[in-house]
């Protein structure tokens, strides 16, 4: 097994907000290893992108973080500022979601590029923009329109730009956030492969931050799902999709248009007060009594997998064959003493 | 930028017939007879009905209404404005004789104004919520609380009388600069710094700041480099609409301190019932007012890529 590059050790994150404190990231701990590519799914407003931003201490001032991120050795949350700020951009790159609004719309495109170059490597003018170009050129872009201003490309175009700035100074670790969305099907393929082949020829890691499955399923050697600010699995890609042991996992799966377009029942459950015990039961198929009061922990390692639930793969497939699958009534009768039983 | 820039001067252009259309229209709504308030000027309360009605004749004010503005526009194409009532004095030349000292004023109060403004909004906003930036924030409210006329009297009182530091009024040496362009100056800062702080501060909050300390920049670059050129902008609208107004002439100001400028002009040509003098400096404040604001635009256009290139290009 190769080592791990960054490494999140019981990270909590919460915001303090008007409406209470918001829990966006509770008891995360999680590995990125050398050269492997780790997809981090759930739904929209599940905390991935706190999590993403976490690692880099991009979080607003009301963001309160506590745990350990660590890479290479480094407790990033425990570095002043100052020290901070060599690690971003340098050794960790990020894509953050939206490319329009991230790109600064009065800035070119070319010059965004090249101060990277100028502040980091103090380069010269030109030679930075030279690399600019380069740069340009290598994610699919002409490297003439490095002159061009952000609301002069279009979408795809601006995602690229966005591998281009994340990759500019050649990171070990890159965190692309949502980097397909609002892509059409043939330029969602055409980015992804284009920045899973860089990173792959560089030979860095990636945290592959998305809400599409497919995608995930199909380039990230891992998967950890997230549900609710708590990883709720994590295994081989391969595994989780054909084998998901997390009831939320596979009723994802399972709204996949591919598999029946079957909605997870319900509303996003609220980051201020949770749910109490499993934190997906109350739209789970599968929850018993245990469920609404006892917390599970991260269950495994079954293989290379963890998974937060009490009940088997194997018995929830019996289940699956026995009730409809969306049904919503407790499906075992059992009590706390009785889990590790059922 | 070229088809920008033309569809700008065609709005100036149409902004300023309208304003002629005012002006003139003016002088047909203010009480009396045009006729007679000109006659009055020229010839005294001493007045008999002929000489009126020569004079009626004689000025072409017996025409049609729509004619007499179509030969006043005539002479405005040719940048005749008349002569003064009073003085006789072709009107153009006068007001070009108050031009540079109020340009100047305009100037120094604006300078004053960005150097205090601008400071204190960008620290206000990248400290906010602290003790500095209310303070900085109190301030700014009394700066716009305070009327011009009251800050400039209270100036002459404690630097022109009791300190004697500076002169109280009148016009040459850079001394005489300091009290005007300081009323003219603090007023303006204060909302100036107001505009600054709210407009840093929505800036600082993009995503594109996040994404620019992501890239490892120091807050020093992010600031200068990615949020102050996109802070500015509504900064800048509104510096460039405050020149304009003050190259027109800050007419209680100028007055207070004696300022030769074209606010006092307008001022003592209304107290003297200089119709033509009036009508020429309002419409020359127009202009003025006019271009300042089409010289913002077309700097707006520089600074921001997205009004410079139109959608297709």
């Amino acid at each position: 097994m190769s080592s791990a590059l960054l490494s999140i050790e019981d990270l909590n994150v919460s915001f303090k907000t008007s409406k209470g404190i918001v829990k966006a990231n509770e008891g995360i701990s999680l590995e990125v290893r050398d050269g492997e590519i780790l997809g981090l799914i759930g739904e929209t407003g599940c905390g991935k992108t706190t999590l993403g931003k976490a690692v880099l201490r991009l979080l607003s001032e009301n963001a309160k973080l506590d745990g350990k991120i660590v890479y290479r050795g480094t407790n990033l949350l425990s570095l002043p500022e100052k020290e901070m700020r060599r690690f971003r951009g340098k050794e960790i790159g990020i894509m953050l979601q939206n490319p329009s609004a991230c790109i600064n719309p009065v800035l070119s495109t070319g010059r965004q590029i090249a101060e990277i170059y100028r502040y980091h490597e103090g380069m010269g003018k030109k030679e930075a923009e030279k690399k600019a170009g380069d740069m340009l050129e290598l994610v699919g872009i002409s490297s003439l329109r490095k002159n061009d201003y952000p609301h002069q490309f279009s979408g795809g175009m601006l995602q690229r730009v966005m591998v281009a700035i994340g990759l500019a100074l050649r990171p070990g670790l890159l965190i692309a956030d949502e980097p397909t969305k609002g892509l059409d099907q043939d330029m969602k393929v055409q980015i992804a492969e284009l920045i899973v082949g860089l990173v792959r020829k560089e030979n860095a890691s990636m945290l592959l931050i998305t809400h599409d499955l497919d995608l995930a399923g199909s380039l990230a050697d891992r998967l950890a799902v997230m549900y609710a600010g708590e990883i709720v699995e994590i295994g081989k890609a391969e595994a989780v999709i054909s084998k998901p042991k997390h009831p939320y996992t596979l009723d994802l799966l399972h709204s996949l248009p591919g598999k029946g377009l079957r909605t997870v029942l319900g509303q996003p459950p609220s980051l201020v007060s949770p749910p109490s015990g499993c934190r997906y039961h109350p739209r789970c198929s599968f929850r018993f009594d245990a469920c609404s009061r006892v917390h599970p922990p991260l269950l495994g390692p079954d293989g290379e997998g963890f998974t937060r639930c009490f009940l088997s793969e194997k018995e929830r497939r019996k289940e699956t064959l026995e009730q409809p699958l969306l049904n919503a009534q407790p499906v075992i009768g059992c009590e706390k003493e009785e889990i590790w039983h059922c | 930028m070229w088809k920008y820039i033309a569809k700008r001067l065609a709005m100036v252009s149409i902004v300023i017939t309208g304003v002629t259309f005012v002006v003139f229209s003016a002088m047909y709504l203010a009480p009396g007879d045009p006729a007679e308030v000109i006659a009055l000027a020229r010839y005294g309360d001493d007045l008999s009905v002929s000489q009126i009605e020569t004079l009626r004749e004689a000025e072409g004010l017996d025409a049609p209404v729509h004619v007499q503005y179509l030969i006043w526009l005539g002479h405005l194409l040719r940048l005749d404005l008349g002569k003064s009532l009073v003085t006789s004095e072709d009107v153009l030349t006068e007001i070009l004789q108050k031009l540079p000292a109020t340009a100047e004023l305009a100037v120094a109060s604006l300078l004053v104004s960005l150097m205090i403004a601008l400071p204190a909004g960008v620290l206000s906003a990248l400290r906010k919520n602290t003790l500095l930036d209310s303070g900085c924030m109190f301030v700014s409210l009394l700066g716009v609380s305070i009327p011009n006329f009251w800050l400039g009297l209270l100036l002459i009182w404690l630097f022109a009388l009791t300190l004697q530091m500076f002169p109280s009024f009148g016009y040459g040496s850079l001394k005489h600069f300091v009290l005007p362009a300081f009323t003219l100056g603090t007023s303006m800062a204060a909302v100036t710094a107001r505009l600054t702080r709210a407009s840093l501060i929505e800036v600082m909050g993009q995503e594109y700041i996040v994404a620019a300390r992501a890239r490892g920049f120091d807050e020093g670059t992010v600031l200068i480099r990615h949020a102050m050129k996109n802070a500015l902008l509504p900064v800048l609208t509104f510096a460039g609409m405050q020149f304009g107004y003050l190259l027109g002439g800050a007419v209680i100001v100028e007055t207070i301190f004696s300022w030769p400028g074209i606010g006092k002009l307008l001022v003592d040509s209304i107290f003297a019932m200089d119709f033509s003098m009036i009508q020429g400096c309002v419409l020359f404040i127009a202009v003025l007012f006019s271009l300042s604001n089409l010289a913002v635009d077309l700097l707006y256009a520089v600074l921001d890529p997205r009004i410079r290139y139109d959608r297709h290009d």
